[in-house]
């Protein structure tokens, strides 16, 4: 049986769809039940959906042999797992952004407001920039706009958004899209059931 | 006085991994709680989290909570001739996963000065089996630091670098092409990446061979399987174990128990360290963590003592204290209060 966590909302029922495909169906997974673990015996798999920045956490604790989480969710939290598949959706793009027009002032740590703190310290701090990390919970772009911060680390899909507030992308650090993580001791004990999960993922991405 | 107590899952564990250590000839060492703090400074490299809590003493030196301890035995050993093999049960200090300070208690041994094949052998062996001591299914991987050495010998490099290295601990295949482009090595992943893809440990070993023909390392991963399997327990080549290459240089490897979502035991071969501290030969030793395990593992007492004696305000302490007496004489846990506490169990409950 394997313990899948899945990231709620509209990405995590796209992926449970690839799974489906792939031949872990569950059908009550998607039936708008109130029920948080589904498990279906025949295709030995057992379903639990989660806030997405806890997946992670889920996995690394093994309380899911494996996961779908964003590039993004996995980089900030540092979680020691394996990152099995790209499974190529979700694709968007971790970017430095601000207003229009801005113009850094060396002489001075950058201000940076970001809902992803430890991604923002490893990419600056890899350029030998001093930053001043601004932790934001949401409406990020918002920042530099009302003078809050210099820049936001944030994560940009088309960047309208950034378009609308007339501000543009000065770098992007990573592209993102969902990856399988798997926890590594579990991989240990269900390595078969996992590679077979990987192999069968690989087959629906290449369709 | 009958002094019947339960132990918990490390204590036993503790006793069992002692008579197998000290039927090895493994002396016990026990260290300060304090080192200097200039030995971490040093040897930042071979911690796993360079943060360190350090005080000043009273002659104005710098002075740390061990967060390590193999550092200190091999310390200890510098200078000395000849083989020291040690075992100890010692409290580390070091952040845990969410990044606050503990103290983390472990269990380990190490064979420091002259470590030879033998020693690398007994040691393999005696992980294993402190590994099967903790109980249930378990397993094992294992990987030499010789093997990426010689990949990136194969490039150019004397190291990987870190980028390669964090696709490598995550098996992360799908980013690798990229990663090595963006280091100024394209291409590589097509040697790289075969390495990392499941299959069997023979033709892991078979082909790092083909591909980098590191024949050494190749014979010490077979001799290290060998080791493993002989004293019972699965163990497969996994070249994503990375420990540190400054200090590792021979075969590494970690241990898992079914029951516990992480590593319970890792350990490796550091003839660096110990030439570092000017000791002869090489070194090698493995630390088993227990307390976490205890959270896993550890039963929930279902009751807090077999007897809840009942007294009045009023009543000689004498005649209480032979009642219970009287009780514990016939091998029961006894806790007398004149109430009944809160949130406690007992098997039954007998009033004066």
């Amino acid at each position: 049986m394997l313990n899948v966590a899945l990231p709620k909302g509209r990405l995590g029922e796209k992926i449970y769809k690839m799974l489906e495909r792939a031949g872990y169906s569950c059908k009550e997974l998607l039936d708008g039940s109130r029920k948080l673990v589904f498990t279906d015996e025949n295709s030995g798999v057992s379903y639990f959906w989660v806030k997405p920045s806890d997946v992670t956490v889920y996995v690394e604790h093994g309380v899911a042999d494996i996961g779908v989480a964003g590039k993004d969710t996995i980089d900030e939290s540092g979680a020691d797992v394996y990152e099995l598949l790209d499974l190529n959706v979700g694709r968007c793009r971790m970017c430095v952004a601000s207003v229009n027009g801005f113009r850094e002032d060396l002489s001075r740590p950058l201000r940076v407001a970001t809902k992803f703190p430890h991604i923002a310290e490893r990419y600056f701090s890899a350029r030998n920039r001093d930053i001043e990390v601004i932790k934001l919970y949401g409406s990020i772009e918002l920042a530099p706009i009302l003078g809050l911060s210099d820049v936001i680390v944030d994560i940009v899909e088309t960047g309208t958004t950034l378009k609308e507030n007339d501000m543009s992308v000065l770098e992007e650090i990573f592209p993102i899209s969902a990856r399988l993580i798997a926890n590594k001791a579990r991989y240990k004990f269900k390595g078969e059931e996992i590679a077979a999960c990987v192999s069968r993922l690989k087959k629906e991405i290449a369709q | 006085m009958d002094c019947r107590v339960e132990l918990s899952a490390e204590e036993r564990l503790y006793l069992t991994l002692k008579g197998l250590y000290e039927g090895f000839g493994y002396s016990p060492f026990r260290m300060r709680r304090f080192e200097e703090y200039s030995l971490y400074a040093e040897n930042l490299n071979f911690l796993r989290s360079r943060d360190v809590i350090t005080f000043g003493s009273r002659e104005g030196r710098l002075l740390a909570l061990k967060p390590d301890v193999t550092l200190s035995i091999v310390k200890n050993c510098a200078g000395e001739a000849g083989l020291k093999k040690a075992y100890y049960r010692e409290s580390v200090y070091r952040p845990g996963a969410d990044g606050q300070f503990r103290e983390i208690n472990q269990i380990g041994l190490e064979c420091v000065g002259g470590a030879d094949g033998y020693a690398e052998l007994e040691v393999l062996t005696l992980a294993a089996e402190s590994l099967k001591a903790v109980g249930g299914d378990c397993a094992m991987e294992v990987s030499h630091m010789g093997a990426l050495r010689a990949a990136a010998a194969a490039f150019g490099r004397e190291r990987l670098p870190e980028e390669v290295l964090g696709c490598i601990r995550a098996l992360n295949l799908h980013d690798l092409p990229a990663v090595c482009r963006a280091c100024g090595m394209e291409g590589a992943e097509k040697k790289l990446a075969p390495l990392f893809e499941r299959g069997g440990s023979a033709q892991k070993i078979a082909l790092l061979g083909e591909s980098f023909g590191c024949g050494e390392v190749c014979r010490g991963l077979e001799a290290a399987l060998r080791a493993l399997k002989n004293a019972g327990v699965r163990a497969e080549v996994d070249f994503s174990l990375v420990n540190d290459t400054d200090y590792y240089n021979g075969v590494v490897f970690q241990g898992y128990v079914k029951s516990y979502p992480r590593a319970v035991l890792s350990g490796g071969r550091y003839d660096s360290l110990v030439k570092k501290f000017g000791s002869g030969g090489g070194g090698i030793g493995f630390a088993l963590y227990p307390d976490e395990l205890d959270l896993y593992l550890g039963k929930n007492k279902e009751f807090d003592a077999d007897v809840l004696v009942i007294y009045k305000a009023g009543d000689p302490p004498e005649k209480v204290f032979d009642f219970v007496s009287e009780l514990r004489g016939k091998g029961n846990g006894v806790y007398a209060a004149v109430q009944p506490p809160a949130n406690m169990r007992f098997r039954r409950i007998v009033k004066i």
